[in-house]
């Protein structure tokens, strides 16, 4: 039996009068307290919001008809993709991403400004937790993996109760949304340079956006030494090296990331910081690839650097901070707490300035 | 010689005193219209539309608590009080110990519910299922309970053979009540913690229906039934049986409120055997009032009373047979946690408790008024919505139950179990509005009825001063 | 003697009550008591998770976290010491905040080992995790609107819980849980001191387990018992 398990409040509250609550729903709309649902419309990027009108309306009229509207959204270059799948993607969305990532992907939902770190902004294509190398776009698969197990440590939940074919539905969705975003913003740079909106380039455009997407594969990161078995030696070689090779310099001698020069900028333009891997909680996943990919790679859209270059001639060396990184994560499961510290506020945490409350959508979350 | 028929065949006048039972009464449905207006309050929260949202004292999940202990403490305890005031005395030939102390705990029981409301809408409340009662009331209420039971004992104990069927449960529900109170509120909270401390937490909640709520309302059944039908009950066999098969069983089956816990899993088969043989006990009841009933059917449709008791009765039966099947660990590996416990436990304290001691009122406040009631009708439409609103209620949610435990199980994402309850919740809200409806109707009938026993009373007071 | 006073009052009313509470009440207590129960300094003592979750709490917002705590001591040591306390004391006053508003009647705290609860939320409950002071009296709870919270800790961010407590609905669309913005002053980034204690202690649940916060995805690192001082 198929569940029809996510309900747009439309048909809720169809539903609800079905039911026979009439009474209720007249109460209820009479105290003015129904949920009046975030008008589902794509937000303009700031690229476009600062063309000129005529050229805005020029690349808002391209957009539509390449990527759709958010209830009936399409895949750039994926003409086949069945549009109900898409839709489903977008009731997904719309129940359990939103909230936070927004309507356009653009990680300012209601709830985003009071998240540190900030919700994924998808426009700008950039993803931090992919099994590629730095700069390269990540499979699908690690979208998927990402949305299955969350981010832990931050605000994105785990989501593995999710049927699969939500879960692929939603990835589809995101990726659409991050698709559009790209094309938004090469439109616009185009727009700025010609002084108009060729029709005739824009397929153009897509292939090239698209090409980095199916050229993934390629740059897979895979380990150029198999895994040796990790013990107190590795370990021991690990802290060694994560303090002569530089990590120490961000994450501290500790690995707790609270030295006084970890603070840098992402992608997205907030304050970010190296990571406290003594939480316990690997952001990134907590398997060995996925902490060697990190070294070896770097994450994208931070400060955190490939080591790829650097680390080139001894591999058994990634290894070792390998299984020092794991010993990290692992302290307090065995009882052994390390020090507070500074408690150095996160980074973005300043003493509320007047205009950034003001900026924040408290109306709305209060009523 | 006239003093011995006196004690012997003592008025009626100077065994119950009839102002506090009124006053009990009143009380009583004043607290039900409370406790439903926080049922409502957490009805509309589960169908968020909840109109009174963010308000601190006005909390659903305060006022949840707030539902339950005020029909527990406030709405249940008053009106058996208020019943018992009237028949303890009656059967025991003697008034209560002493009136004044009557008042008093009349005055003292208010001040405890009053505060356990208060305490718990401002966040005070103690973490134990139907004790939430703030930890410094406890002592106070569990002094009010030693003193309902001294004030009731004393005309019992001066009894002379054996005594009715009434006063067994009766008597035996002051001891209990007073133990369970004590060893539900203290020992977790005081003693133990953990584990041990849910083995005594279902014992108390358990105890609390089983040994406070099931003996005053049997009691009252076996007073009021013969009364009314004006016939004995069918076999007193049956009573001894129900009556000692109750007090073995009933206190043994707590932990069934907690079976797949870490408590010892022979605890678990031992509390499940034992409600069993609740169930089958209760059965044996039931035949014996349904048989007292052959031959006197028609009291079903002529006397209302009798149809709330009957009515109640039946529930009785629906809520065992239910518990019956819960209790075993295939059945409630599936249902524990669901509504289907939420609709069971409505059907005992509405469907059945609640039910009996309506019933009573509907048959006591015109002998304590001294006129008819007001309308007939009125009376009928209390019945009906009250019956209809619960039966609709409990069926609601034993339906919406093993679903929710399907989903569960199903491993689907928690909000498809969510959803997939609201409307079964809208429904439970329009059973619930029928309840509180028929409260409504209950006590603007009553208003109205005793206006009218105040302008039948002006006259004769007039015709007495002339 | 089924009739008479006596023995209704003193077989029915005493003796059978007693029968009940020592074979359903006294046994367990008697099995469990070399389960030592631990206080809320102790459940501190020692925790990692919590500790992390705790200072993350002061590291985000670190305004409103002085307004309920105070300023911590400059001194490692006392520093130390000063974080233990105040989370033990967050941990006690999230206990009563989370039996007051009724927490508890919506949410259970304990994993069956039937109906593939231990695959949606992970390991089964024992006995000896109830073995402390805030379970006094014990939160198993009856009814779950809302999901089982036993191993609810580090499942989700601070940020995410103070933002759901303030109004659920921001980010789960069609919650019915209500909302509880006097835990704040004003905005889901201000906290007071109740609402930093309720998170303190919804992350504390399950934070005794090795598998934090993965839980049933947990697998366990051979990097594990490595010792390196």
């Amino acid at each position: 039996m198929q569940l029809t398990y996510l309900r747009t409040p439309g048909t809720r509250d169809r539903r609800l009068v079905a039911t026979g609550v009439l009474l209720l729903s007249t109460l209820a709309h009479a105290g003015g307290c129904t949920r009046v649902p975030e008008p589902a419309v794509f937000v303009t990027g700031k690229q476009v919001v600062q063309l000129d009108p005529k050229l805005r309306e020029k690349v808002r009229k391209v957009l539509d008809e390449q990527c759709g509207t958010p209830e009936n959204i399409k895949l750039l270059g994926d003409e086949k993709m069945n549009p109900a799948h898409l839709r489903k993607g977008a009731e997904v969305y719309a129940r359990y991403c939103r909230q936070c990532h927004g309507v356009s992907g653009d990680g300012a939902g209601l709830a985003a400004s009071y998240m540190n770190p900030r919700p994924r902004d998808y426009r700008a294509a950039i993803f931090k937790f992919t099994s590629t190398t730095y700069g390269a776009k990540p499979l699908r698969e690690d979208l998927l993996r990402t949305v299955r197990r969350g981010v832990l440590g931050t605000s994105m939940p785990s989501f593995d109760l999710l049927p699969k074919n939500d879960l692929e539905a939603v990835v589809d969705y995101v990726l659409a949304l991050t698709h559009r975003g790209e094309l938004e913003t090469q439109l616009a740079e185009a727009a700025e340079f010609d002084g108009d909106v060729n029709a005739d380039q824009v397929p153009e455009l897509v292939a090239g956006i698209l090409k980095k997407w199916r050229d993934a594969p390629a740059h897979i990161v895979y380990p150029t030494t198999p895994m040796p078995d990790f013990n107190t030696d590795t370990v021991r070689a690990g802290h060694e090296a994560f303090l002569r090779v530089g990590c120490s310099k961000c994450h501290g001698d500790d690995g707790r990331g609270q030295t006084k020069d970890n603070i840098g900028v992402d992608a997205w333009g907030f304050p970010t910081k190296a990571a406290d891997l003594t939480s316990g909680m690997l952001r990134g996943g907590t398997e060995s690839l996925d902490i060697y990919r990190h070294i070896d790679s770097g994450i994208n859209g931070t400060p955190m650097p490939s080591f790829r270059n650097a680390l080139n001639a001894e591999p058994a060396t990634v290894w070792n901070l390998v299984s020092y990184v794991h010993y990290l994560s692992n302290r307090r499961r065995v009882g052994d707490v390390p020090e507070a510290g500074i408690l150095k506020p996160l980074p973005g945490v300043e003493p509320a300035t007047k205009a950034q409350s003001a900026e924040r959508p408290l109306s709305r979350v209060t009523r | 010689m006239s003093a011995d028929v006196e004690r012997e065949r003592p008025r009626h006048e100077d065994l119950v005193d009839e102002r506090l039972v009124s006053w009990y009464f009143l009380a009583a449905l004043g607290y039900m219209f409370i406790s439903m207006l926080g049922g409502f309050l957490m009805g509309f929260q589960l169908i968020r539309h909840n109109p009174l949202r963010g308000i601190e004292l006005l909390s659903p999940g305060r006022w949840r608590m707030i539902h339950t202990n005020a029909i527990a403490y406030g709405f249940l305890a008053n009106a058996f009080l208020g019943a018992l005031h009237w028949a303890v005395p009656r059967l025991a030939l003697r008034p209560v110990l002493d009136r004044r102390l009557s008042y008093f705990i009349f005055g003292a029981w208010q001040v405890v519910v009053l505060s356990t409301a208060v305490g718990i809408m401002l966040g005070q409340a103690q973490g134990l299922e139907w004790g939430e009662t703030p930890v410094w009331i406890d002592p106070l209420a569990l002094a009010g309970l030693l003193l309902v039971a001294i004030n009731f004992l004393a005309p019992i104990v001066r009894l002379r053979g054996p005594m009715y069927v009434t006063l067994w449960y009766f008597t035996a529900a002051f001891i209990w009540t007073f133990l369970t109170y004590a060893m539900g509120n203290f020992i977790p909270q005081y003693f133990v913690s953990g584990t041990s401390a849910g083995a005594v937490g279902g014992l108390f909640i358990h105890d609390l229906v089983g040994l406070f709520v099931t003996p005053l309302g049997w009691g009252l059944m076996y007073y009021f039934v013969p009364i009314m039908l004006k016939k004995p009950v069918w076999s007193h066999g049956l009573s001894l049986v129900g009556f000692w098969g109750l007090a073995f069983f009933y206190p043994l089956t707590g932990i069934h409120h907690f079976l797949y816990t870490p408590i010892p899993m022979f605890l678990q088969y031992g509390a499940v055997i034992s409600t069993i043989a609740v169930e089958m006990v209760v059965t044996t009841v039931l035949i014996n009032f349904f048989v007292t009933l052959r031959g006197a059917t028609g009291a079903l449709t002529n006397n209302l009373p009798i149809r709330w008791f009957y009515t109640g009765m039946v529930f009785y039966g629906l809520t065992c047979l239910q518990c019956a099947f819960q209790t075993t660990l295939t059945f409630q590996a599936l249902i524990h946690f669901t509504d289907w416990v939420v609709g069971h436990a409505h059907m005992v304290m509405f469907g059945v408790f609640s039910m009996w001691l309506l019933g009573t009122m509907t048959y006591l406040f015109p002998r304590l008024l001294k006129t008819d009631w007001y309308s007939r009708t009125l009376c009928e439409w209390h019945y009906w919505l009250s019956a209809l609103g619960i039966g609709l209620m409990s069926a609601d949610l034993i339906v919406a139950g093993p679903f929710q435990g399907y989903f569960w199980a199903s491993l689907l994402p928690w909000d498809v179990s969510v959803d997939f309850s609201i409307p079964f919740w809208a429904v439970r809200l329009v059973a619930g509005t029928m309840m509180f409806t028929g409260l409504l109707v209950f006590l603007t009938n009553l208003a109205l009825t005793w206006a009218q026993a105040r302008r039948a009373e002006e006259p004769a007071v007039l015709a007495a001063a002339a | 003697m089924f009739e008479k006073k006596s023995g209704v009052l003193l077989i029915a009313g005493l003796l059978f009550f007693a029968i009940a509470f020592l074979s359903n009440g006294l046994v367990p207590i008697l099995m469990y008591k070399n389960l030592k129960e631990k206080t809320a300094e102790e459940l501190v003592q020692g925790n990692g998770n919590l500790r992390y979750q705790f200072e993350d709490l002061a590291r985000r917002y670190p305004e409103s976290f002085k307004t309920a705590f105070g300023t911590p001591p400059e001194e490692t040591a006392a520093r130390e010491a000063w974080l233990n306390q105040k989370c033990a004391d967050a941990l006690r006053r999230g206990r009563n905040v989370y039996v007051g508003e009724g927490c508890w009647h919506c949410h259970s705290q304990f994993i069956r080992p039937v109906s593939n609860e231990d695959r949606r939320w992970g390991p089964v409950s024992k006995s000896e995790e109830y073995q402390n002071e805030l379970q006094r009296p014990v939160l198993f709870g009856t009814r779950r609107v809302g999901p089982d919270l036993c191993r609810e800790g580090g499942r989700r961010s601070n940020d995410w819980h103070a933002v759901h407590f303030f109004k659920p609905t921001m980010l789960s669309e069609g919650s019915p849980m209500p909302e509880y913005p006097w835990l704040f002053d004003g905005s889901p980034d201000k906290p007071n001191e109740r609402g930093f204690a309720l998170i303190a202690y919804v992350q504390w649940l399950g934070s005794w387990q090795e598998s934090y916060p993965y839980y049933k995805d947990y697998q366990a690192s051979n990097v594990k018992d490595v010792k390196l001082k």
